[in-house]
């Protein structure tokens, strides 16, 4: 992997660029199509597995990315993310209306940054010259390594000068002309968090829930105030296994409902249910989830015993 | 003393349900006692800056000279009691402002009754002191509880005229419906059981005696004597008591040495109720209190150790651990206790804790003391080990209570057996509590969750909304305790996330953002980055399009929505310089940064329109003369405009922007 340095800056941010950039037309001549990205990595158990891009509800162009196994993490596991893409029409991009002379010759790349891990990477994927003037199929395939994804990332796939002619007097070579597709993947820092957490201690059960609150109404919904705690050191942990999602293993739901239903009871017990339910907690907050739940997903709080008949009409559907 | 028997009144209290009040079962009646009488001195400090000085004695007397002083009972006193000699609890205070206030209910003005009414002729008037340490009036009914009910008061107080007078007066209360009374019962009509001495006032009533001939005689009868010339104080006499009824016999009986004798048992109960406040220049809400029994000082020098290191607790949550003996220094934690909702700060108080072991409570070898769990009268039955001791105090710094078990504790880990886990929890009290119309502040909300016996504090409703600061702060002092002292286990729990299993559940039964993460949830922001965005904001210039001729002229098609009430809108040419600062045409001709002609020029610049009103200027660089500067007067246009600008850069390597200001009119 190679961390140069692109010149250039976002165009929409006032800076006037003095060399031709891709503009929506020229960007509509060229006939740029892709294909879904694709997401990989390596289990425990040296298996690849695909993973899929979700995007994130009321966000636009923000996807996350889902494992179907509910186990990949960017601490843990290297991200592999390929892609394939054509661009019809590269002919365009050179002479009159394009965006350099028709003897330079282009560069396509990946980079990503983010603000949260302060990362900036560029990977070349390809070039492209005048001569080339048929349909272009470009292929992406990088690895990043793990630890450095963190935060909202954005992704893009740009095109830069990448070879000057000696016509060309006014760029300099690495300057960035246009961006072809860009997509920002949230990885972690924003999204929501649910409070589970795993243990390895053959002593203890296979699961439990811990209740540190204080204040329902204020303290947060996270796990140094409120956790499920699953022992893989526990015998019957690997009936947890999830294949295909959380649906695929029955055990698993059976405990989440009954330690939702545990922690729903437990705030009820706290003298401030009532204001729960005005939703007078404040964001983020322990009363915040408990009505999130109850008033989202319709459990039946009236009685412990509706609250876990209820949980599991809804999880069924959940969890298919 | 001239007798004034109590009339039948109606809602009037009875001699027996004034006895029945305050029937606190767990608490020692002389442990009450010490805490209500106290208490009552502590309230009725002169001077901040001085200390109270308090003294609590057994005296003997004659009964024959005593019971002639008590018109009407003298005959039933004597037959009741064969023994010549007696004994009375003699409780006295300095340094305090005595029983001031009308003598009589005639004499009341704005409807301010004054100590002693209240302490003597009345019952159930609380504290018109905010804070105070009492709040119900009904401790001092524990007075009547201690002997036969027959209870005198002395007093002598700095009048408003600066004189001195004394004052003396007795009240018995009895329950009336026993079959032998000391009030003569020969009347038909009902009884109330209660009595005054005094001396007579306007045939009917009584009120205290102020003849300083006739008060020492009493006095000198009973063995207390008179305050001096210029000193004030109450003394309070209990009369008849048993003092082998007094010591509590608990149900083991394995007694501990101060069961003994009662001098021992009130010097150890006084330690256990007031040690934060014994002897204590720290403190900060008033007098510090010097109290004695029998005349022997009780000070930091004599406490028993497990008192010593509670008033230690009581410093170190109050004014830091650098104020306590170096002795506990070291074991003793400070945390704050916050609560994030309901008061006006979040510092809800503190709370001080050590693990204390035996040699630290000299409970070894050569002073063999006996355990925590004796001085405090908690039965503790379990041999190998500790429950944790949690003390909380309010301003007064009275101890509420001990709690081994129930919501202050639960959750704590037990100690081994030769270790003491204690903790003090001491409120912020000036803070306020948070509520819709009225201000109390955090002391005055945990007094009035105090039980007449002031023994526990319970969360209040006010205004129909209940309120959980107690609750909250129970929970608050056991993780504080908790965050200190719990093994490693937790800890070492926490470090395996299932970060991949948490965010697929958040997925699933969370919204998008704001959960489980601190501090609160940052909004994100929703322009999509799409890669040709349409996005048009006010007042914001917006390139439509760019083209580049290949002469090094760039030139930039723009708009921009000039919003009503804009004067001025410039447009600046700025050039990228080390270390991501931008620098204007002016800076860069400075002879110290560049010195050379600035790089960018505007060539022209051109309207789509005529827009009626706008004023445009081009301005130059002052030293090169170099046009980067463009200036339009807006005069009171506004809406869209559209226009073309073109430049020219002469240095390939630079990177230009531009930059654009609306001015507005001032309003």
């Amino acid at each position: 992997m190679k961390n140069c340095t692109l010149r250039g800056r976002d165009h929409m941010s006032g800076g006037i660029p003095f060399h031709n950039i891709l503009n929506e037309k020229l960007y509509n001549k060229i006939g740029f199509t892709s294909q879904p990205v694709k997401a990989f990595y390596i289990n425990e158990e040296k298996e690849k597995i695909e993973m899929s891009l979700e995007p994130i509800e009321g966000q636009e162009n923000l996807y996350q990315i889902v494992d179907p196994k509910v186990n990949w993490d960017p601490e843990i596991h290297n991200l592999e993310l390929k892609q394939i893409f054509e661009i019809q029409n590269p002919g365009f991009l050179f002479g009159n209306g394009g965006l350099v002379d028709p003897e330079s010759i282009l560069g396509i790349a990946v980079r990503w940054y983010s603000k949260e891990s302060q990362q900036y990477y560029v990977y070349p994927v390809g070039e492209i010259a005048n001569f080339d003037n048929q349909v272009k199929e470009y292929k992406i395939d990088i690895n990043i390594p793990k630890g450095t994804l963190r935060g909202k990332v954005t992704f893009e796939l740009v095109l830069y000068l990448k070879y000057l002619s000696s016509h060309t007097t006014n760029i300099v070579p690495g300057t960035i002309l246009g961006v072809l597709e860009n997509i920002q993947i949230l990885f972690d820092g924003e999204s929501s968090i649910f409070p589970i957490v795993e243990t390895n201690d053959p002593s203890k059960p296979l699961w439990w829930v811990v209740c540190n609150f204080d204040d329902p109404l204020s303290d947060p919904f996270g796990d140094e105030n409120i956790k499920i705690v699953i022992n893989s050191g526990h015998r019957h942990y690997k009936n947890i296994k999830i294949e295909k999602g959380i649906g695929s293993s029955p055990l698993l739901v059976e405990i989440l409902a009954s330690a939702l239903q545990l922690i729903i009871e437990k705030v009820k017990s706290t003298g401030e249910w009532e204001q729960i339910l005005r939703n007078e907690s404040e964001p983020g907050s322990i009363g915040e989830a408990v009505y999130y739940f109850i008033n989202t997903f319709g459990w039946d709080y009236s009685t412990p015993e509706s609250l876990a008949r209820s949980i599991r009409e809804d999880f069924d559907q959940r969890f298919k | 003393m001239q007798i004034e028997i109590a009339r039948m009144e109606r809602m009037a209290e009875r001699g027996s349900s004034l006895l029945r009040l305050m029937q606190n079962s767990h608490t020692p009646i002389l442990d009450l006692l010490v805490r209500e009488s106290i208490q009552n001195s502590l309230d009725a400090a002169i001077d901040p800056q001085c200390p109270v000085r308090y003294d609590i004695s057994i005296k003997e007397f004659n009964k024959e000279k005593a019971v002639r002083h008590f018109d009407g009972i003298k005959d039933k006193l004597s037959t009741l009691f064969y023994e010549n000699k007696q004994k009375a609890i003699v409780i006295r205070d300095w340094n305090t402002t005595g029983l001031t206030g009308p003598l009589h209910y005639k004499f009341i003005k704005n409807n301010n009754f004054g100590n002693l009414l209240k302490l003597v002729y009345e019952i159930s008037m609380p504290q018109e002191k905010k804070e105070a340490g009492g709040s119900w009036g009904l401790g001092k009914t524990i007075y009547f509880r201690t002997g036969i009910g027959l209870v005198i008061y002395y007093s002598r107080i700095k009048l408003p005229d600066g004189s001195y007078q004394s004052r003396l007066a007795a009240c018995l209360v009895e329950d009336e419906t026993k079959e032998e009374t000391l009030l003569p019962n020969n009347q038909t009509g009902p009884r109330r059981g209660i009595a005054w001495w005094g001396q007579q006032f306007e045939n009917i009533s009584t009120i205290p005696l102020t003849n300083e001939y006739e008060i020492n005689e009493i006095l000198n009868d009973f063995n207390v004597k008179p305050y001096g010339k210029y000193e004030t104080g109450t003394t309070v006499i209990i009369p008849f008591i048993n003092t082998s009824k007094l010591l509590f016999q608990n149900e083991n009986g394995n007694l501990s040495w101060w069961h003994k004798d009662i001098e021992l048992y009130l010097n150890i109960a006084i330690q256990r109720w007031y040690s934060p406040r014994i002897d204590n220049k720290y403190y900060q809400y008033g007098s510090f209190l010097i109290p004695s029994v029998n005349g022997m000082i009780i000070d930091n020098t004599n406490m028993e150790p497990v008192f010593s290191l509670i008033r230690a607790l009581y410093i170190a949550a109050t004014r830091g651990i650098d104020f306590v003996e170096d002795i506990y220094k070291n074991n003793i934690y400070v945390k704050n206790i916050e609560l994030r909702r309901s008061l006006s700060d979040k510092l809800a108080g503190r709370v001080a804790f050590l693990k204390a072991d035996k040699d630290t409570l000299k409970m070894t070898v050569p002073h063999n003391k006996k355990s925590p769990f004796d001085y405090l009268e908690i039965s503790h039955i379990a041999q190998d080990y500790n429950p944790p001791i949690v003390a909380y105090v309010r301003k007064p710094a009275m101890i509420v209570n001990y709690e081994t078990d129930g919501k202050w504790t639960n959750g704590i880990e037990k100690t081994d057996s030769n270790e003491f886990l204690i903790a003090l929890f001491v409120p912020n009290s000036n803070n306020a509590v948070i509520t819709e119309n009225e201000r109390i502040s955090l002391d005055e909300y945990l007094r009035r969750g105090e039980r007449a016996d002031h023994s526990s504090w319970n969360d209040l409703m006010i205004n129909e909304k209940k309120y959980t600061i107690v609750e909250r702060l129970q929970k608050n002092v056991v993780r504080s305790i908790n965050e200190v002292y719990k093994n490693n286990n937790e800890e070492e729990l926490q470090k395996i996330k299932s970060t991949a299993l948490s965010r697929t559940l958040a997925r699933e039964l969370l919204p998008p953002f704001g959960f489980g993460h601190l501090p609160s949830p940052r909004k994100i922001n929703t322009d999509g980055n799409k890669v040709f965005s349409k996005n048009r904001a006010k007042g914001k210039l917006h390139i439509l399009e760019t083209k580049y001729m290949n002469d090094g002229k760039a030139e930039l098609i723009f708009n921009i929505d000039i919003p009503f009430n804009a004067e001025m809108l410039t447009i600046e040419i700025l050039v990228d310089s080390e270390g991501n600062s931008k620098i204007s045409g002016d800076e860069w001709e400075k002879d110290d940064v560049i010195g050379t002609p600035f790089p960018v020029e505007i060539k022209s610049l051109m309207f789509d329109r005529d827009y009626e009103g706008l004023d445009i200027n081009i301005v130059r660089t002052e030293k090169y003369g170099v046009k980067n500067f463009i200036c339009i007067k807006v005069n009171d246009f506004n809406g869209e405009i559209k226009g073309k600008i073109i430049m020219q850069k002469n240095d390939p390597i630079i990177f230009a922007y531009l930059h654009e200001k609306l001015h507005f009119k001032r309003s």
